[in-house]
């Protein structure tokens, strides 16, 4: 290959860093493009940050001044249309439902798929390396693919417009993700201290309880928030699968209340409000665990 | 990729890089892992067994028969499958769908290594990247209602248009124009995330590759050539799958797009496999067709299926070992 | 299957002995039901359900048990449907009922709730014979009607009468006079009609009215069930396109009104930005919380076309008991209790929309559409009644659509509906 010519035997070896001899060979090539580039992205990443801002804005004023004036700003700070989207959409219900839904299933998935990961990781044979394929597999089938025998199967066991089969659900259906990332954070873990506790005599369920899970804390905490995101997001399954109004999560609530306004009238502002309920919790997620959710995320969406 | 994965996974885990080396431990420490394999697993794969398997294998079961949820299953043999392609709209929803999978596709992967490129080294790329990221967190649902005001001929656009002089703006929520719309929505929402992932390959590749293209007088495109793309080339494998899975489930964003449609569906110029499929079976417009709304969401798992068999072939031999 | 349930069973049933309280079926017990309704909690329709619901349990003692679900509670319904959580009552209008309950065999017959006694008098004389045709809401061989109704609703030209006093002392009565107000409208620089082309079915009042206007109710219908498609070469049929296709090419609609989302030109429109709107007679509902300071909504019923006869649309909207429902009977009695002239009146003061009983109250928003109803000579339904499932939303709607926004010229579109219609027969014969 042509990086062989590239890559003296010399280098192979290591060296250390040199950050200013990096340097000066790139300021060579900043180019028209990389200028046109650094415009285009900062447009880009301001893009992303005003679409925020202005649906936060819009949230604070009513129907008429939005449809008025789409770049106007509020007049008052008054959270009118927050209170509406709580009591009349009932965004109130949706917001526990989908909080204590999130909650549950994120925290049992991560309950039951840590404890399979680290099987997976620590024991090496046939049947393990079968098992990881096999769970593998399962991050191809999209949700449609399930949608109906789902729906029939828990209707079977009384557990549709259930928000408990609702959970079940996501726990299977967020097993392949979890197992996944976690194999994969589990093996990136030393050995030493397990070995060392092993030979201390500690049993191998102590050895995983005591050792490798508080080693693990970071890599669970990972798993657990994109779990929290992915259930918090959810809208295909839940609108299947709930259909009485007490039990909807937020992203049902969501369409039920842009449908609702076909019908009562607009409310844009309601509906900003909602969007916005939606939306908040990520953010603060976000800002909270920034970086640890993208490394999470590239790692784990391999294969 | 497990190779990538365990570089950036031991980085985000201790800091330092600690390469595994998977002796086996002493015969006392496996056989008593060996015990745990029934609590541990166990759970795990029952749930995802009964809960995501067997749903599986039953959907390629209920696509065979005629079913409209009572008890009367019959069994119709391809008849479903071959409807759906006599059908009109599953047509025009699958075109849709591969649309999404190809032009999106190839959209947010130009884009998104072009911003790789330019965010490399440049200043405050952590603050950068971490905007663009945050949209992939965000239930794609609120873009598609967002579009609404965005497009209305009242709307953001058409008065910073008129702003600029601009007096007949496009109609950008005409029929024929909401699914270059949801396109291009889509490559914005998803673009940040891919450009992450691609950041994290480009990330690791060690600097002195850069030395020695400055020290080999290497421009710009060549080091692109030699150096970079090689070097990625796992990653962008990864990500291509990776975008052909996620691209079949799109569903929400098209659903809700431009707001209510006041009919409770989306118009049918917008529909892809996994909207045609939820209409099917749950429209309340008819008698649900179970067995034809399974077929179409099997096709569309054939399809990734196919797809990453292909891309997996087509892209394993280039990897590059460093 | 039965593998699919032992297995489902076996995991789930932990968590079905936590949860078997709060999920067993409802059935059994006789004094509850359970009622999901097509109105949202905060409508001026749902707050008189309500109130009947709360005299209801009060006056018999069964527990009612409402889900405000929307319009989109048949939707939910159908997934219900063979299931053990389909609820004993819901209500919709009759489009939405029929191809889901009535046509494939999920609707009881409510022979109860029509011999029941309110108001002293029986209920099935409670609805106007002029409206009600018992058979279009009796399946075959079945001895009641499927759907107990209790609202119309019908559709009309609407305008704001402080603007155009001239309009409601002196419609336009003949599709010329009709063309010569727009063109008046127009020459005087004004918007003469407002629409959210994005809405198929507001598109599709323009040509369904027109074929009736031309060939009588039940015209369109019959058109829609030939297998062959040949039908659509009825001269009516061009002909009704080409009025429409009038319409567009004589530029009378709003700009903007192929490219925008709804309500956005219904909110133009009550913001006096265009004169008239053709819509049902839930408009006024709808816009009066962004309606212009002053806003008098009146209406005048479409002009006659050639002479041809003038009959009014009167949809149902009303009650229906699916058929494998657990609590038929308390389903049947509330239905029934709905008729009291009490609600009846709310309905038509309070909902401002128009009750089903001929002695009721009407607001005065609704008077103009009344009394065109009163004066009808017939009558005909959204759609001329065409409930095969999938027909109107899969080919009819998104063919008028592009007739409408212009896509497709009128012969086009008789060509379009000519080969749709002959290919959905083939797939759904």
């Amino acid at each position: 290959m042509t990086m062989t010519e590239l890559t003296p035997p010399a280098v192979a070896a290591k060296q250390p860093r040199k950050q200013r001899r990096r340097r000066a060979a790139i300021t060579h090539d900043r180019s028209v493009f990389r200028g046109i580039g650094l415009v285009l992205l900062w447009l880009f990443v301001a893009l992303n940050i005003a679409w925020m801002i202005w649906m936060v804005i819009q949230a604070f004023r009513d129907t008429r001044s939005i449809l008025d004036n789409p770049w106007g700003l509020p007049t008052s700070l008054d959270p009118v249309n927050f209170v509406t989207a709580w009591t009349v959409g009932d965004f109130a219900t949706a917001t526990l439902n989908s909080v204590v839904t999130t909650t549950v299933s994120s925290l049992l998935t991560v309950a039951v798929a840590a404890p399979a990961a680290y099987y997976l990781s620590r024991v090496e044979n046939r049947l393990t390396r079968s098992l990881t394929m096999y769970f593998v597999l399962g991050l191809g089938i999209p949700a449609q693919v399930i949608l109906i025998p789902l729906f029939v199967m828990l209707n079977e066991v009384y557990l549709t417009d259930s928000l408990i089969g609702l959970n079940m659900v996501y726990i299977g259906v967020s097993m392949p993700f979890t197992v996944f990332l976690l194999t994969a954070f589990f093996r990136s873990l030393p050995l030493e201290m397990e070995e060392a506790a092993a030979l201390d005599g500690t049993t191998a369920f102590g050895t995983f309880w005591r050792i490798t899970l508080p080693l693990a804390k970071g890599g669970i905490l990972t798993a657990f928030v994109l779990q929290v995101i992915s259930h918090w997001n959810e809208t295909l399954l839940a609108l299947t699968l709930l259909q009485s109004t007490e039990k909807y999560t937020l992203p049902v609530a969501l369409i039920s209340f842009i449908q609702q306004q076909t019908y009562s009238g607009a409310d844009w502002g309601g509906l900003f409000a909602g969007l916005c309920i939606v939306v908040i919790p990520m953010l603060i997620i976000y800002l909270w665990l920034g970086r640890r959710l993208t490394e999470g995320l590239t790692l784990g969406m391999g294969k | 990729m497990t190779e990538t994965a365990r570089m950036i996974g031991a980085k985000s885990a201790s800091g330092s890089a600690t390469p595994t080396g998977r002796r086996a431990g002493g015969n006392a420490i496996d056989r008593g892992r060996k015990r745990l394999f029934v609590p541990f697993v166990g759970p795990a794969f029952l749930f995802y067994t009964i809960l995501f398997v067997v749903p599986s294998l039953y959907a390629v079961w209920i696509s065979f028969n005629e079913w409209s949820g009572g008890d009367d299953m019959t069994f119709v043999g391809f008849k479903n499958y071959v409807r759906l392609f006599s059908d009109d709209l599953f047509v025009q929803s699958f075109v849709n769908t591969l649309l999404l999978l190809f032009v999106v596709g190839i959209a947010i992967f130009v884009i998104a290594f072009g911003l790789t490129l330019v965010l490399r080294d440049m200043v405050a790329r952590k603050v950068a990247r971490s905007v663009i990221f945050f949209p992939h967190l965000v239930n794609a649902m609120i873009f598609g209602v967002l579009a609404g005001f965005i497009f209305n001929p009242g709307g953001l656009v058409n008065k910073l248009l008129g702003g600029l002089g601009v007096t007949e703006p496009p109609a950008w929520l005409a029929h024929e124009n909401l699914f270059p719309l949801i396109m291009v929505m889509m490559t914005w929402i998803t673009t940040g995330y891919f450009t992450t992932i691609l950041m994290a390959g480009v990330d690791r590749i060690p600097p002195y590759y850069y030395e020695d293209c400055a020290l080999a007088g290497a421009n710009a495109w060549q080091r692109l050539r030699y150096v970079i793309l090689p070097l990625t080339w796992d990653v962008f494998a990864t990500c291509a799958v990776l975008w052909t899975i996620s691209s079949v489930k799109i569903f929400e964003i098209i659903w809700v797009f431009g707001g209510s449609t006041g009919q409770g569906m989306p118009p049918t110029q917008t529909w892809t496999v996994a909207v045609y499929t939820y209409v099917t079976a749950f429209s309340g417009q008819s008698i649900p067709a179970y067995g034809a709304a399974t077929a179409s969401a099997v096709l569309s798992l054939a399809v990734i299926s196919i797809l990453v068999v292909l891309l997996r072939r087509a892209t394993k031999r280039d990897a590059v070992e460093f | 299957m039965a593998k699919i349930r032992a297995l489902s069973a076996l995991v789930i049933g932990s968590a079905l002995a936590v949860t078997a309280s709060g999920c067993a079926p409802q059935g059994g017990s006789d004094d509850t039901l359970t009622y999901w309704s097509m109105w949202k909690e905060g409508e001026a329709q749902q707050k008189v359900v309500a109130k009947a619901i709360a005299d209801f349990e009060d006056e018999t003692g069964i527990d009612v048990d409402v889900q405000w679900q929307g319009r989109d509670n048949i939707k939910k319904v159908l997934p219900t449907l063979n299931t053990n959580k389909v609820p004993d009552l819901v209500d919709a209008s009759f489009a939405k009922l029929a191809p889901i309950l009535a046509e494939s065999g999920q609707a009881l017959p409510l022979t109860e709730a029509y011999d029941a006694a309110v108001d002293g008098k029986q209920v099935s004389d409670l609805i106007p014979s002029a409206y009600f045709d018992a058979g279009t809401l009796t399946v075959d061989g079945e001895d009641a009607p499927w759907m107990l109704p209790y609202s119309l609703t019908s559709d009309a030209i609407w305008f704001n009468e402080a603007e155009h006093p001239e309009l409601a002392e002196n419609p336009p009565q003949t599709w010329d006079d009709f063309i010569g107000t727009l063109d008046d409208l127009k020459a005087d620089g004004q918007t003469p009609i407002a629409i959210d082309g994005d809405v198929s079915g507001y598109n599709a009042y323009w040509f369904t009215t027109m074929m009736v206007r031309l060939a009588g109710p039940g015209s369109l219908k019959k058109i829609a069930s030939d297998e062959s498609g040949k039908a659509w070469d009825s001269p009516e049929a061009l002909k009704a396109a080409e009025l429409v296709q009038q319409l567009v090419d004589g530029g009378y609609f709003i700009d903007g009104y192929n490219a925008s989302k709804w309500p956005a030109q219904q909110q133009k429109w009550a913001d006096n930005s265009g004169v008239l709107m053709y819509n049902g007679t839930w408009l006024p509902n709808e816009t009066s919380s962004y309606a212009a300071d002053g806003f008098e909504y009146s209406s005048f019923s479409f002009p006659t076309v050639d002479g041809g006869p003038a009959s009014q649309r009167a949809d149902f909207v009303g009650f229906a008991v699916p058929a494998k429902a657990h609590n038929a009977e308390n389903a049947q009695k509330f239905a029934a209790f709905f008729l009291g002239k009490q609600y009846q009146d709310a309905l038509g003061t309070d909902a401002k929309i128009i009750p089903i009983r001929q002695d009721a109250a009407v607001s005065e928003d609704m008077s103009t559409v009344k009394d065109a109803l009163d004066a009808a000579d017939d009558y005909y339904q959204q759609n001329d009644g065409i409930s095969f499932p999938g027909y109107t939303e899969k080919l009819l709607w998104p063919t008028l659509d592009k007739l409408m926004l212009g896509k497709l010229d009128a012969q086009q579109f008789i060509d379009a509906m000519k080969s749709g219609q002959a290919d959905y027969w083939k797939q759904n014969s």
